[in-house]
């Protein structure tokens, strides 16, 4: 794929995902019959670009799409097409069917014949539904300066405005040329408060060299005297426009004007708006005010006020920060050697300063980039609305999804591999989880199921919680299944703990339906999503409850790129381990080291605890001079979820931000090495792969202990 | 024709909202060596522009937030720095109204999307009177 193809997918994604989410909010508005034609002008505008865009890129058939969805969407800004059920069935299969073309799977299905029903489709839709507006009102009395520039769309809804009943105001404002894009943003806020901006009309006289004039035209249910005062800390002024013959005066077109002054008094006439700024911190801090709008209003700006950058070249950017703080490791032995030789200690102390302040700034320059890969979860929720809403229909079952914390940031890599996970997940809550809904209703449970889509970090990690209030999971059941499907043994069966029988479900091949569905998919079970959390060094839990539902919880690391490590020494050799992995580390007399079986444990708190010695694992030379205490060793506690081991060990060296490398070939199959990372004076160091090592631990546990639970069924590999 | 010094250069404006098809516009822009090209993203950000330079022609997108295309050339026409200025508004090639109302309101010429280079090249050298070579 060539980078031009690279930039317009992401480019047509971005559109594509921005249309999607007004969508969505278009669909719950249509619910409340409250819609906001900002909404619908921005799908029109979204789509629109999109058509620009697959023209300049000679993608013919998305360039097809868009332009019969953009007619669509006009008619629908246009008020000539009601926003139905029908209408946004098909809007919503045009997002689906954009998903196809962008990216069409070899061989699977035809994306042409697809798209060509799909046309047809829109066609005989639009043809059928579209109605006439009756724009035959006289809008004379506006005047020509304003109406001779206003496109079709902003007449439709000046009338609109008008018909409701609106009265009209023109706002005229200055703004600073500097500030213009928070003042004007400012302004609009608070005009939308109140009702509708119609449009923006740049004014010709009075503009200068440092200020732009506008004029904005708003339509609102509010009285003049209220108007003004919505706007009174702004530098406007407001002129109400009222056809002849209404308010019984006949004083076309401003019939009351005002100038809010703004504590002019105060202010030097010259440059007033600077001050905007400064006063008004809260409202105007430029990128976040940005931020915090509604993606609807801002999207299509956004797109202006970013750059995509390749996530390798971050990395690239990453490793030279670690290569950085390397250097700065180095400079501290410099500061070492200067300290033996100098006298008066006055430079070193000085390097001394300099260096802490660098490695300030290094820390900060790492935060910055770790920063910069983070993009928040709601892009993955996004999708699976779409998700819900489309297998909901599917299967005849009602569903209202909630979510929340979509504002919570993870590496995009991360969130890149949770949407197929995650979209796993919420079809088999809609699909085996929630009740149909007249079964439903004879349980007493409300007709419309709920399922819970949650984010939210805990510590330095981040937990994604999928929630319904469906039938829940039966672990005997469950056990049943897996004894007749041979995934665990009759004898493992009659002792196996509710927990431990919940969690069969992550094992390859299981399913508690005899038919699978097409919706969940046969052989594509919770092992694969499992498979694929374990990916990103996620963890996934279920807890349930036969009757009221099912918790999914998965816990995922915030990033990849950089973790924490607790840096060790085995016979001589280096090791770095996770540190979100450490439980505790101990140091153990060596006569309290027993053995069960041949295998060396520990008892921690009433608890057996396996050992494993790295030295032997790795068959580790000791290196020439090393001498480990034989009186006692240090034991580092690692584990995930409940299964633990303790990692012998003969030095802990400390703590250490690491940027981990993938392995070279020679090491990459290596059980128990999960990556390389480099500490000072240019020592690579192994990172150790502590869900391997626990799986080692678990497999001398259960030879190691008589009355042995599956524990291996529950741990990832 | 004698080479242009470096400070008798034309500044053009390109005004378009959708940064790939601004760096195409710009891209396509950059084959006339005469030209000294600035961008804005929008409408708003355009004016802020004219107002802290000098600009010889103007290239603009009908379809921007906040400020569209129109409402841009209307002002123009009415400044008095800018009332003689050229204006090419870039369209969609079904855009035959927007073309129209943009031209009553002053525009010079238009270029469709997708934009083709050597049809860009022919209207700005024509519109600046520069030889067509």
């Amino acid at each position: 794929m060539d980078s031009n193809s690279t930039e317009f997918i992401a480019e047509a994604q971005e559109v594509i995902e921005t249309f999607s989410r007004s969508l969505l909010e278009l669909e719950t508005q249509s619910r409340s019959g409250n819609l906001d034609p900002d909404l619908i002008n921005g799908s029109f505008r979204a789509v629109h670009s999109l058509k620009g865009l697959a023209g300049l890129f000679g993608a013919t058939s998305i360039g097809d799409l868009s332009h019969a969805l953009e007619n669509t969407l006009d008619s629908l800004r246009l008020g000539k097409l009601d926003v139905t059920r029908e209408v946004l069935d098909v809007l919503f299969e045009a997002i689906e069917l954009f998903g196809v073309l962008l990216m069409p799977k070899e061989g699977v299905g035809d994306p042409d014949a697809d798209l060509d029903r799909f046309l047809g489709k829109l066609q005989a839709l639009t043809r059928a539904a579209e109605q006439k507006v009756d724009n035959s009102e006289s809008l004379e009395w506006i005047g020509e300066a304003i109406l001779g520039v206003l496109t079709e769309y902003e007449e439709h809804r000046l009338r609109e405005n008008l018909k409701a009943g609106r009265n009209l105001y023109r706002v005229h404002a200055a703004f600073d040329i500097l500030a213009i894009d928070v003042g004007i943003e400012t302004l609009k806020e608070k005009l939308k408060a109140h009702g509708e901006v119609i449009t923006y009309l740049p004014s010709v006289d009075g503009s200068s060299d440092d200020s732009i004039e506008l004029d904005i035209l708003v339509g609102s249910d509010i009285d003049f005297q209220k108007m003004t005062e919505v706007v009174a800390d702004q530098d406007v002024t407001v002129h109400r426009l009222a056809p002849p013959g209404k308010d019984g005066k006949a004083r076309p077109p401003a019939v009351e004007d005002v100038h809010v002054p703004v504590s002019s008094s105060e202010q030097i006439p010259d440059q007033p708006e600077p001050e905007v700024v400064v006063e008004e911190p809260k409202e105007s801090p430029r990128p976040s005010a940005r931020e915090d709008a509604q993606p609807s209003e801002t999207s299509l700006r956004s797109l202006s006020q970013t750059v995509r950058v390749d996530l390798r070249r971050l990395d690239v950017l990453m490793n030279l920060v670690g290569e950085l703080g390397l250097v700065q490791a180095n400079l501290g032995g410099v500061l070492d050697l200067l300290r033996e030789l100098e006298q008066s200690g006055d430079v070193s102390r000085e390097l001394q300063v300099q260096i802490r302040d660098m490695t300030r700034k290094l820390a900060l320059l790492q935060q910055g980039i770790l920063d910069v890969r983070m993009v928040p979860i709601g892009q993955v929720f996004d999708k699976l609305a779409r998700v819900v809403r489309k297998v909901s229909r599917e299967l005849d079952k009602e569903i209202r999804l909630m979510i929340s914390g979509e504002r919570t940031v993870l590496d995009k890599l991360i969130v890149e591999e949770l949407s197929d996970p995650l979209m796993h997940m919420i079809r088999n809550c809609i699909d085996h989880g929630i009740e149909a809904p007249a079964e439903r209703v004879s349980l007493g449970k409300q007709q419309v199921g709920r399922i819970e889509l949650r984010a939210f970090p805990k510590g330095n990690r981040v937990v994604i919680e999928v929630e319904d209030d469906g039938r829940g999971m039966n672990w005997q059941k469950i056990r049943d299944a897996a004894v007749r499907r041979g995934v665990i043994t009759a004898d493992d069966a009659a002792s196996i703990s509710p927990q431990d029988a919940l969690n069969l479900v992550f094992t390859p091949g299981f399913s508690t339906r005899d038919q699978a569905s097409t919706v969940s998919g046969r052989g594509v079970g919770m092992d694969v999503v499992r498979h694929n959390i374990a990916k990103i060094s996620g963890m996934i839990d279920v807890s349930t409850e036969v009757g009221r539902g099912t918790l999914f919880s998965i816990t995922l690391p915030v990033t990849l790129a950089i973790i924490q490590a607790l840096v060790i020494q085995s016979a001589g050799h280096t090791f770095c381990i996770p540190l979100n992995a450490v439980l505790e580390s101990i140091m153990v007399e060596s006569r309290d080291i027993g053995t069960v079986e041949g295998h060396e444990v520990i008892t921690l708190r009433g608890k057996t605890l396996p050992l494993l010695h790295l030295s032997r694992l790795f068959e580790l030379q000791p290196l020439s001079g090393h001498r480990p205490d034989p009186n006692r060793v240090y034991v580092v506690v690692v584990g995930l979820a409940q299964h633990r081991v303790g990692l012998v060990v003969d030095e802990l060296l400390g703590q250490q931000d690491v940027v981990i490398k993938p392995l070279g070939t020679a090491l990459r199959n290596v059980p128990g090495i999960a990556g390389a990372t480099e500490l000072g004076a240019n020592r690579t160091v192994l990172l150790l792969d502590v869900g391997r090592l626990v799986d080692e631990g678990a497999h001398i546990y259960q030879t190691a202990e008589t009355n042995s639970v599956t524990i291996g069924g529950a741990l990832g590999g | 024709m004698t080479q242009q010094p470096k400070d008798t250069r034309y500044n053009v404006l390109v005004v378009e909202d959708s940064p790939p098809m601004r760096k195409m516009i710009v891209f396509a822009l950059s084959r006339v060596r005469e030209l000294q090209v600035t961008e804005a993203d929008d409408g708003v950000d355009a004016l802020r522009k004219l107002a802290q330079q000098r600009y010889h022609l103007i290239l603009t997108d009908i379809n921007m937030p906040i400020l569209d295309g129109l409402k841009l050339v209307k002002r123009l026409r009415a400044d008095r720095t800018y009332k003689e200025t050229p204006i090419i508004i870039i369209t969609t090639e079904g855009a035959a109204e927007d073309r129209k109302r943009a031209l009553d309101l002053g525009a010079n010429a238009y270029i469709t999307k997708p934009i083709q280079a050597p049809l860009v090249h022919k209207i700005v050298r024509q519109i600046l009177g520069l030889s067509l070579t």
